[in-house]
């Protein structure tokens, strides 16, 4: 409890703490502005517009119904019945032309899951510097020579600045869900549906407990806030390269074990993802598309483990290294 | 920089307060394994001031991080107070105090919280933080950050945490670089008077000067062995015996004459000759005085040379081809050097 307690002490002293909370709490007002616009009900005059555009585009869908009918039957081989259901489901409604306010939860729900990795990112840096600064500017030798016993000194720190960051992301959360609130109230939005609010708010502590033993551990592996840094910035680019690839199924198939994948799986209970698969037929080559789920609980192990893992090799090697 | 006297449990136990046996390090680099410690073999005796001496890169910072457990050795044991480390390190880290190499704080951390951390990592009251603070002189600089402080005021940060233990063993790793003049009094001073109340100094350093006029004891080390340990008297008496400076009107004539009587002499600079014990061993200034004088040759002066720990030193090393750290190709076979204590 000392150690721990001497720790939380170190990451409250940090000025790089408070700074990344103020960044953070001046995003989440930016997010809540956004939230704001999101409920607003619509004016007159987008209402007048909205609704000249969906008659125009009604029109346009009345008018160009049989030659397009016709063109299917033509070159997709499909029955006249058949091409007319599918063209019935392109068909124009209001909702698409007039903007229909957010309610609560919607709004709530979009700010909290983009602030999720804000907060990721933010917890990140916090946890990479508070162990990176340490042993990058030698503090952490003499910290050694006074408590030389390295496990529960890991511990401590690890520990610390995960309670440090979860209280505070928890805190900035509810300062979200809050603003969210009264925004709704303030500008008449329904206020409906609040416990799926606090489930995707627990599932983006989750985010952020995760990316924080990340910043933590591959700083103390790489022994600089940097290292940890540029980790996240290289498996970025890995990701954009992927991504890139995104067409082939082989890469399509990777996606169970990508963190991104998992961590959007906890994030948003679930990740639905299309895995692209290359058929030879008599008529030539066909693409069949299948579509995928990542589930709340596959996420919730994968992170497990890679966390578990990331902690052991870190302890390890921290309790071993010399200290130069 | 006064220092609170408490009541010496150290002088109340026996044996040294450090012994280190058959400590080896090495460290794989690029060019090979570096052989940083190369089974060392060291006391340092319970209270004064004891100097850890070598040329850089002889291996006393590898030794002391060793000591501290901050390093691994790879072979050979080192005890504190009976403690075995880094074993049971924890049993006795609460009676050492060390600063290693430069005092290494966070910089944007004022004085008062970097103290104010250690001290509640190890349960001590905020008093004692301020108790240090004064004891040293930084209690109107303590809210001050870090990174502003000067070298010396760094420095005297340091020692204000070595001290918030009490320890019973304090480690200097070459406290005095970089510090002015005053400040090097001051340290020494800090050491002297830390010794004085019954503590243990193990002070490392390559400014001979400055340990002679503090230490009780030293032990001299070279490519990561010992070459010497005893009392800096002992080593000196040793050092200097038997070597006069003799002058007289016709240096060439009498070097040749004490040269037929099978002593060594070499000439200095201004002209005075220096008179060492040949293999027949050494005569007596009075013997040298009457050799002279029969063939006419009257002296001027006659002095008993006092050697000091530098010459020593040097003396000592030099034997050891003035080494630093050793380098061994990948896969060679590790050979410790046997124990050269003179």
């Amino acid at each position: 409890m000392r150690l721990l307690r001497a720790e939380l002490n170190r990451v409250r002293m940090r000025r790089i703490t408070w700074l990344t909370a103020l960044a953070l709490l001046l995003a989440l007002a930016g997010l809540s502005l956004i939230g704001w616009q999101l409920m607003q009900p619509p004016t007159s005059e987008q209402v007048a517009e909205g609704e000249r555009y969906y008659q125009e585009s009604l029109g346009y869908w009345e008018e160009s119904r049989e030659q397009i009918i016709a063109e299917c039957v033509e070159f997709e081989g499909l029955s006249e019945e058949e091409c007319a259901a599918q063209y019935e489901l392109g068909r124009p409604t209001p909702d698409m032309y007039v903007p229909t306010p957010a309610d609560f939860s919607q709004a709530a729900g979009i700010a909290l899951t983009a602030s999720s990795y804000l907060l990721g990112f933010g917890a990140l840096l916090v946890a990479a510097s508070s162990i990176g600064a340490e042993t990058s500017t030698g503090a952490l030798g003499s910290w050694l020579t006074f408590v030389p016993r390295r496990v529960p000194v890991y511990l401590a720190k690890l520990v610390a600045v995960v309670l440090w960051v979860l209280v505070a992301a928890a805190a900035l959360q509810a300062l979200l869900v809050t603003a969210h609130l009264l925004l709704a109230r303030a500008v008449g939005a329904a206020v409906v549906g609040p416990q799926d609010v606090w489930a995707t708010a627990a599932r983006s502590l989750l985010v952020v407990l995760a990316l924080t033993v990340v910043g933590f551990t591959v700083a103390c592996l790489g022994r600089h806030t940097i290292a940890a840094l540029g980790a996240v910035l290289g498996y970025g680019f890995l990701a954009v390269v992927r991504l890139a690839l995104g067409g082939y199924g082989w890469v399509q198939q990777l996606t169970p074990w990508l963190p991104e994948a998992n961590l959007e799986a906890v994030l948003r209970d679930g990740y639905d993802y299309y895995v692209t698969e290359q058929r030879t037929t008599a008529e030539g080559i066909e693409y069949v598309y299948h579509e995928a789920h990542l589930g709340l609980a596959h996420g919730l192990a994968y992170w497990a483990v890679l966390l578990a893992v990331l902690v052991g090799v870190s302890l390890l090697v921290f309790r071993r290294r010399d200290v130069t | 920089m006064t220092v609170t006297p408490r009541p010496r449990r150290a002088l109340e136990e026996d044996g040294p307060a450090v012994v280190v046996q058959g400590l080896r390090k090495t460290y794989r680099t690029r060019r090979g394994i570096q052989v940083a410690v190369a089974g060392l073999d060291m006391r340092v005796p319970r209270g004064g001031v004891h100097g850890f001496l070598g040329p850089n890169g002889a291996g006393k910072t590898t030794t002391i991080r060793m000591l501290l457990g901050l390093v691994r050795p790879d072979r050979g044991t080192a005890t504190v107070f009976g403690h075995e480390v880094p074993r049971q390190l924890p049993q006795v880290v609460h009676r050492i105090g060390a600063i290693v190499e430069q005092p290494r704080f966070f910089p944007a951390f004022t004085g008062r919280q970097n103290l104010s951390l250690l001290a509640q990592g190890i349960g001590l009251p905020p008093s004692r933080v301020d108790a240090v603070l004064e004891e040293v002189g930084l209690a109107g600089r303590s809210r001050d950050r870090f990174r502003s402080y000067s070298l010396g005021m760094k420095q005297r940060l340091a020692v204000a945490a070595t001290l918030l233990k009490s320890p019973d063993l304090l480690i200097f790793d070459e406290p005095t670089n970089g510090l002015d003049p005053a400040g090097i009094h001051e340290v020494r001073a800090t050491m002297r008077d830390l010794a004085d109340r019954g503590r243990t100094v193990l002070v490392s350093s390559h400014l001979l000067g400055e340990v002679q006029q503090v230490a009780d004891t030293v032990s001299i080390v070279g490519r990561g062995r010992l070459l010497a340990e005893g009392t800096v008297r002992d080593l000196l008496r040793g050092a200097g015996r038997g070597v006069l400076r003799v002058g007289v009107g016709e240096p060439a004539r009498a070097a040749e004459l004490l040269r037929s009587r099978g002593q060594q002499v070499e000439t200095t600079a201004d002209g005075a000759l220096l008179v060492r014990a040949g293999e027949h061993g050494a005569l007596p200034a009075a013997e040298v005085t009457r050799v002279l004088a029969e063939a006419g040759l009257w002296l001027h002066e006659l002095t008993p040379v006092q050697s000091d720990l530098e010459s020593y030193f040097l003396e000592v090393t030099a034997q050891d081809h003035l080494g630093s750290a050793q380098h061994e190709p990948p896969g060679a076979r590790r050979a410790d050097a046997g124990e050269v204590r003179r």
